[in-house]
């Protein structure tokens, strides 16, 4: 029992040093990177909006049939959706639940894909085949589908429990990856180095292996909450997570739902999501991809 | 003389042993991935027939309420009718219920409808899965070939303004969802325009051949075709500019440039072949992924294909449906990924020869 | 320096390097590769350049078949190759067409590690093939047969089975051979070598010498060998140009190189290496650290090495001065009338 709260004490000392080390070395390529600067700007901006845009536009969910498709006023900045209900604020009030759904389904996939990837790296043997042909069930079985089916059985009733769905079939690829950069590391003589000198397991895990592979994590931590926002959004759509209308995918179930793409009033209505969820996800790649080429020199141009 | 004889049926036996031993060692490598895919479908298996039991209720005693009420039979009668018919009985051992099950798959019954009469798998495949497939292979084709000459193109001028306009094609089609292009699309395209429809796969006034069948097709296709192309363009064509950057720092490339051959020569020869050769296995593997359908783009253009029927499955709550196109759509793409990647160990002559 | 456009023809030598300087151009700084380099190559010799790594011997080479990898320019001077057939080409004056038909039919290379300078998805033969056709277009197959098997005969390959190979079915020995006889294949005036053999044990080494060797004699080829190995110059090599930091120390006759080693470096560079008669403790390095080829240097670049410096050669840079014929030295020890001859 101690033993394992040992263990779980180090990965949260090596979690947190990990985030303070992640933004350090954001921070530090902010100042150079126009790439991570913008991804970065684009991506505090709605954390900015998540965390403080319910408290000063709050929203107000009464229903009124009368002012539907209302063009922007000074009012309704971006007007009103299908029942009369101010949009600009549903789209601030559904932020928050966007963002807790890419953060979360990220964290989750990254504890599972770092907890089976170096364990199956680490101790090969019969243990690393067992788990490898249970990742390659997870990866040739298509996510898609099985999201879908998982959706509609498990009743998602908060951003959380749709996370944990999300990312329930998303580890596979990134597990592999990490095996296969600790493998390859595993070879290499600082390891052998450490393991003829003595030193504990936990010690060669946490101090040598993860800050190796760990710029390939927080690039990964920023892919799979792009990944988790188009999946979500997906599965929103088709109707098997409607639990707070106001979040982007509801609305957009709403537009397709009553064919809003023929109603010439509405385009601002399912258009706004489609815009606002594009600029997220270029925020997203611009991060990741700045993030790569400053932490990859083989990209950088000369 | 009976000496002599034994001889040679020695000597013939040990050259068939070694003929065939052989060839079996020679593709060795096949064996070795066959097998492991062999277990991925066993494994798959096993999730599948555990699937049932994982969704709640007990659809035999629905279904088979359903039957009594249809064809007005007592419910025990209806029971043991639904458990033939849907190859589930609840009350026999589950390690017989896993054998019954298998051998229905090797039989190629994947599954019944609970709602739809007569509906198997098999139907909706035969009726469904090419319609998705000759959309989505489409779009992966020509996606395939104009991101490999963007990527291309990126890689060897590293500047300049067609470089430009590269990235933020990129990063604009990258940022929206496959899905919501097809809505952009659709609106602009279909209502605004009205150049194309907006639903369905083809004019029910047509008759079902001919040319004018074909292009009225390939008309209700070419929205979601478009709609899948713009953002795995991008993908593609940030793949071929890795894998063509890394060949440009290689020495042959340099060698080449010293013994004088042209850069047209260059970039074919040298850049372009060995560039895609890591692409051709993604390529397979993409094709692979294909069969999982694609539920979403159905549904927005309300295209009758594979995807939407798995999501009526799916909305109606029809179980055994669902199992069977999930069992389906898994084996389906574990065969496929095997041979994507059988594929690469043939093209490549550096994996072919010391392979393991 | 002034650019005549009628150069006069050299039948002695066969490259004439007029007041060469080799710069690598880049964002914030820029790598002074190679330094007013004024040197003649004789026709037919084996010539060495010798140094450590980084010293500029492979930026040199390059630069006669105008290969300088990016970014790398000719800020100074130029580079002028006397053809067999009277001819004087300035490589760098040519347009791209000519450029491309000059390299490999005058000029051709064996790169160092020989791993990797082959395309890994075409035959050896449909390689040789490539470049026989892009040089001369009307060739007819069994011409570029004859020549193939021709060239490999000469590194002792069995033809028929090189040629349908890939390169990784080849072991290392093998491929540094193909490549020499890929360097044949149109034949050169004058090759160019770098480190062909590091990779190489010392057997296959001796082998490939000694094939090279032959060729140099039979063929009268020129050969221009670049190595940081000077056991390798002393048994094979005519001529030898010790480099350092980018300029070219001593160049001369080898015997009479090693035999005076008259600059200092080329000194060390002897006494570095363990000799077979010499007692072991006579063996000494040369002291203190590789220069750095960014910051602009005062006086000579190895003084700040040099166990024979003195006020003048941190001051002022030396001149290259000729001691016997045919061999030069760049020292001031050499020097010490104050002369500013060349």
């Amino acid at each position: 029992m101690k033993k394992i709260l040992a263990f779980v004490y180090k990965w949260l000392k090596f979690g947190l040093l990990a985030t303070k080390k992640f933004f350090i070395t954001l921070f530090k390529t902010l100042t150079y990177n126009n790439k991570t600067r913008m991804g970065f700007a684009i991506l505090a901006f709605f954390a900015l909006i998540a965390i403080f845009g319910p408290l000063i536009f709050p929203y107000n969910a009464l229903t009124n049939e009368v002012n539907k498709f209302a063009p922007p006023s000074f009012e309704h900045i971006l007007g009103t959706d299908n029942l009369g209900r101010d949009l600009f604020r549903q789209m601030i009030n559904g932020s928050r639940d966007v963002l807790i759904i890419a953060l979360f389904t990220s964290l989750f996939t990254i504890i599972i894909s770092i907890t089976v990837g170096i364990s199956s790296g680490f101790i090969g043997g019969a243990y690393d085949r067992v788990i490898q042909t249970i990742t390659n069930l997870f990866l040739t079985i298509p996510s898609f589908p099985i999201m879908i089916i998982m959706a509609s059985f498990f009743t998602i009733e908060d951003p959380i429990t749709f996370a944990i769905v999300l990312s329930i079939w998303n580890w596979a690829g990134l597990s592999r990856a990490i095996r296969s950069q600790v493998i390859s590391l595993k070879e290499r003589d600082f390891i052998q180095i450490c393991t003829v000198m003595g030193m504990s397991k936990s010690h060669i895990i946490f101090k040598e292996l993860m800050p190796n592979i760990s710029s390939y994590i927080f690039i990964n931590f920023i892919l799979i909450m792009r990944n988790a926002i188009t999946a979500s959004v997906g599965i929103m759509m088709l109707g098997l997570a409607a639990f707070e209308p106001s979040n982007w995918g509801a609305i957009l179930l709403r537009a397709k739902d009553i064919g809003a793409l023929l109603i010439p009033e509405a385009t601002i209505f399912w258009l706004t999501p489609i815009i606002t969820i594009g600029i997220f996800q270029t925020g997203s790649i611009l991060l990741a991809s700045g993030l790569d080429e400053a932490l990859n020199p083989r990209l950088r141009k000369n | 003389m009976k000496n002599s004889s034994i001889n040679k049926l020695k000597r013939i036996l040990t050259t068939i042993v070694t003929v065939v031993g052989g060839f079996f060692y020679k593709t060795r490598f096949l064996w070795k991935r066959i097998g492991f895919a062999l277990v991925t479908l066993f494994l798959a298996t096993v999730f599948g027939f555990f699937l049932i039991k994982l969704m709640p209720g007990d659809p035999i005693t629905m279904f088979a309420k359903r039957l009594s009420d249809q064809r007005r039979i007592p419910l025990d009668d209806a029971y043991r009718l639904a458990t033939l018919l849907l190859n589930y009985d609840p009350n026999i051992s589950v390690w017989q219920q896993f054998v019954n099950y298998t051998a229905g798959l090797l039989k190629g019954d994947f599954g019944t409808s609970m709602f739809r009469d007569d509906v198997t798998v098999s139907l909706i495949v035969k009726d469904f899965l090419p319609w998705t497939l000759f959309v989505s292979s489409l779009a992966l084709f020509v996606s395939f070939i104009v991101g490999i000459f963007m990527g291309g193109r990126m890689a060897y001028k590293r500047h300049g303004v067609g470089n430009l306009l590269s990235n933020s094609y990129i990063v604009t089609s990258g940022a929206v969802p496959d899905y919501l292009w097809g809505m952009i699309l659709i609106f602009i395209f279909g209502v605004t325009l009205r150049w194309f429809p907006i639903q369905g796969n083809y004019d029910i006034l047509l008759e079902f051949k001919g040319w004018p069948f074909i292009l009225n097709v390939l008309y209700h296709a070419f929205l979601p075709i478009v709609a899948f192309s713009i953002v795995q363009i991008g993908g593609w064509a940030l793949a071929m500019r890795g894998s063509a950057i890394g060949v440009l720092g290689e020495d042959y490339i340099y060698a080449a440039k010293a013994r004088g051959l042209s850069e047209r020569k260059i970039i074919s020869r040298y850049l372009r072949r060995n560039s895609l050769l890591p692409l051709i296995t993604s390529l397979a593997m993409s094709f692979a992924v294909l069969f999982g359908g694609s539920p979403l783009m159905e549904a927005i253009f309300n295209y009758p294909g594979f995807g939407s029927e798995f999501s009526k499955a799916i909305g109606t709550r029809d179980y055994f449906l669902i199992q069977g196109l999930m069992v389906f759509m898994s084996f389906v793409m574990i065969i496929a990924n095997l041979i994507a990647d059988s594929l690469y160990s043939l093209i490549d002559p550096r994996v072919r020869r010391n392979n393991s | 320096m002034e650019q005549t456009n009628k150069y006069i023809y050299d039948k002695d030598n066969i490259i004439e390097l007029d007041n060469l300087s080799i710069d690598y151009v880049m964002k914030h700084v820029s790598l002074r590769a190679n330094k007013n380099i004024s040197l003649k190559i004789k026709r037919n010799s084996f010539t060495a350049f010798v140094g450590e790594s980084g010293s500029g011997k492979t930026t040199l080479a390059v630069s006669f078949i105008d290969c300088l990898v990016e970014p790398g320019v000719i800020s100074e001077g130029q580079v002028l190759f006397h053809s067999k057939n009277g001819e004087v080409i300035n490589i760098n004056k040519l347009n791209d067409h000519e450029k491309r038909n000059f390299r490999w039919n005058k000029i051709s290379m064996v790169f160092q590690g020989a791993q990797s300078s082959l395309n890994p998805v075409m035959t050896i033969y449909s390689q040789f093939k490539e470049t026989y056709v892009q040089h001369r277009p009307k060739a007819k197959e069994e011409e570029i047969k004859a020549k193939s098997t021709e060239v490999l005969k000469i590194v002792n390959l069995d033809a028929p089975r090189i040629l349908k190979m890939y390169p990784h079915e080849l072991s290392g020995g093998m491929k540094q051979r193909v490549m020499i006889a890929f360097a044949l294949i149109l034949d050169p005036e004058l090759i160019i070598l770098d480190e062909p053999t590091t990779a190489l044990d010392v057997i296959t080494q001796e082998y490939i010498f000694s094939i090279l060797k032959n060729i140099n004699k039979t063929l009268g080829i020129t050969m221009v060998l670049l190595t940081h190995d000077i056991a390798i110059v002393a048994r094979y090599a005519d001529y030898i140009a010790v480099m350092y930091g980018g300029e070219i120390m001593e160049y001369g006759n080898v015997d009479e190189v090693f035999e005076y080693k008259y600059h200092p470096y080329t000194e060390g560079l002897i006494r570095a290496t363990p000799s077979l008669i010499l007692p072991l403790d006579e063996m000494r390095p040369i002291e203190g650290n590789p220069v750095s080829l960014v910051d602009k240097c005062i006086g000579c670049i190895f003084a700040p090495r040099c166990p024979k410096k003195f006020n003048r050669c941190e001051i002022e840079e030396p001149v290259t001065v000729t001691v016997k014929t045919d061999h030069y030295v760049k020292c001031h020890l050499y020097n010490m009338e104050g002369n500013t001859h060349e």
